[in-house]
């Protein structure tokens, strides 16, 4: 049904389940899988995309009267299969040290940068920390205000401090 | 790769450090969203300083929900504080007043060639906006050199109708075949998804082509 599914492909689940909508609901999965799965689970994509299609129908019980799902229902449910996904590995694959990661390929991120910067993050204030936190996170201005729920020239400036801050410690620690 | 973009990648890198109690990944995306009370986002944030997992799974969110148009792409360089603003904004007066004086002093001299710093390599669409069906090639560019890609084509309602992996150039021919059940005129959606020498992935924006 094209209607049910916006510009973004986000589904309202509100009608009975049908096969035409379950396929509807995988397609929508299987590009958010495909976005949300890094290289190491690739060959998993499959199995990922019917997982999240498992936690879907098993909160939609066909016949009742569902609630409409708010557009990024699908997105998320997606998001959380890949990361406990991710998790489970972890479990069974305990945390490399930071020298065994060091000792691999230079492409990689350096673990002792990953340290140092939370180390010298953990000297921050607080609100410098966090907005700072969520800028290394990939978070713009907006979208950290919305989080964390200070005004947008306040993150700002938290941000601009914050990472002023860090430069100078990473820096005092003779990392670039 | 900007200082900005090291700092992340170390911040956000997997498997370095692993954190326990971590929040439920549901909660991290809805924190993600800015739909949790602040106080809680923030003490899931403040967890992320011990867990480099969680931090990803942030990064992550977010990407997803610009990526579904759940947010919108926010791109800013990193902020002056007010007070700074002053200085910033004579600075950038001085500047084009230089740039508007200068070729006035020296009008005899060819200018200069432009140098532009280094960017962020980002996936663009280059074949034309219709394609014949038998020669239906799409094209993009903006990966380095040695770049593995993967070309999905869908129709609107994303209904997956080709998917060529391990591509070595920037362009694939979409075969008649696929097109099979396409009609004039339709619009066709394709992505392009790179993963780089340096094992980094790069994923294009939906480009449309139309069939013709």
């Amino acid at each position: 049904m094209p209607g049910d599914s916006d510009a973004n492909g986000a589904v309202a689940l509100a009608a009975p389940l049908s096969d035409e909508r379950v396929e509807q609901i995988l397609r929508v999965l299987g590009r958010a899988v495909a976005r949300a799965c890094p290289a190491e689970l690739r060959a998993m994509r499959e199995d990922l995309v019917q997982s999240a299609l498992l936690r879907v129908l098993e909160r939609e019980r066909p016949g009742e009267a569902n609630a409409a799902r708010p557009a990024s229902y699908l997105w998320r449910v997606a998001f959380s299969v890949v990361v406990d996904e991710l998790r489970r590995l972890r479990r069974r694959k305990p945390v490399r040290d930071a020298e065994q990661a060091m000792d691999e390929t230079s492409a990689a991120p350096r673990p002792d940068l990953g340290l140092a910067i939370r180390a010298c993050l953990s000297g921050l204030s607080e609100p410098r920390r966090l907005a700072v936190t969520l800028h290394l996170q990939g978070f713009g201005s907006d979208e950290a205000s919305r989080v964390l729920g200070w005004d947008r020239k306040r993150v700002r400036n938290l941000v601009f401090r914050g990472m002023a801050d860090l430069r100078r410690c990473l820096a005092a620690k003779g990392l670039p | 790769m900007s200082e900005l973009e090291r700092l992340r990648e170390a911040f956000t890198a997997r498997g370095a450090f692993a954190g326990e109690n971590c929040a439920p990944a549901e909660r991290i995306f809805d924190a993600a969203t800015g739909a949790l009370p602040p106080q809680e986002a923030r003490e899931m944030l403040a967890h992320n300083l011990d867990c480099a997992d969680c931090a990803a799974a942030w990064c992550l969110a977010r990407e997803l929900l610009v990526e579904s148009g759940l947010l919108p792409a926010e791109a800013e360089p990193e902020p002056l504080p007010r007070r700074w603003q002053p200085f910033a904004i004579a600075a950038g007066l001085a500047a084009a007043a230089a740039f508007l004086l200068v070729p006035l002093a020296r009008h005899d001299e060819p200018p200069a060639p432009v140098t532009r710093a280094p960017r962020s390599p980002a996936l663009r669409q280059l074949s034309p906006e219709s394609l014949p069906r038998s020669n239906f090639l799409l094209r993009w560019s903006g990966a380095p050199a040695g770049a593995r890609y993967t070309l999905t084509v869908t129709t609107r309602d994303l209904t997956r109708i080709h998917e060529l992996s391990g591509v070595a150039q920037p362009e694939a021919r979409v075969p008649e075949k696929a097109l099979a059940g396409v009609r004039a005129d339709q619009v066709l959606v394709w992505t392009v998804e790179a993963l780089l020498p340096d094992g980094q992935r790069l994923v294009s924006p939906a480009f449309l082509v139309r069939l013709e």
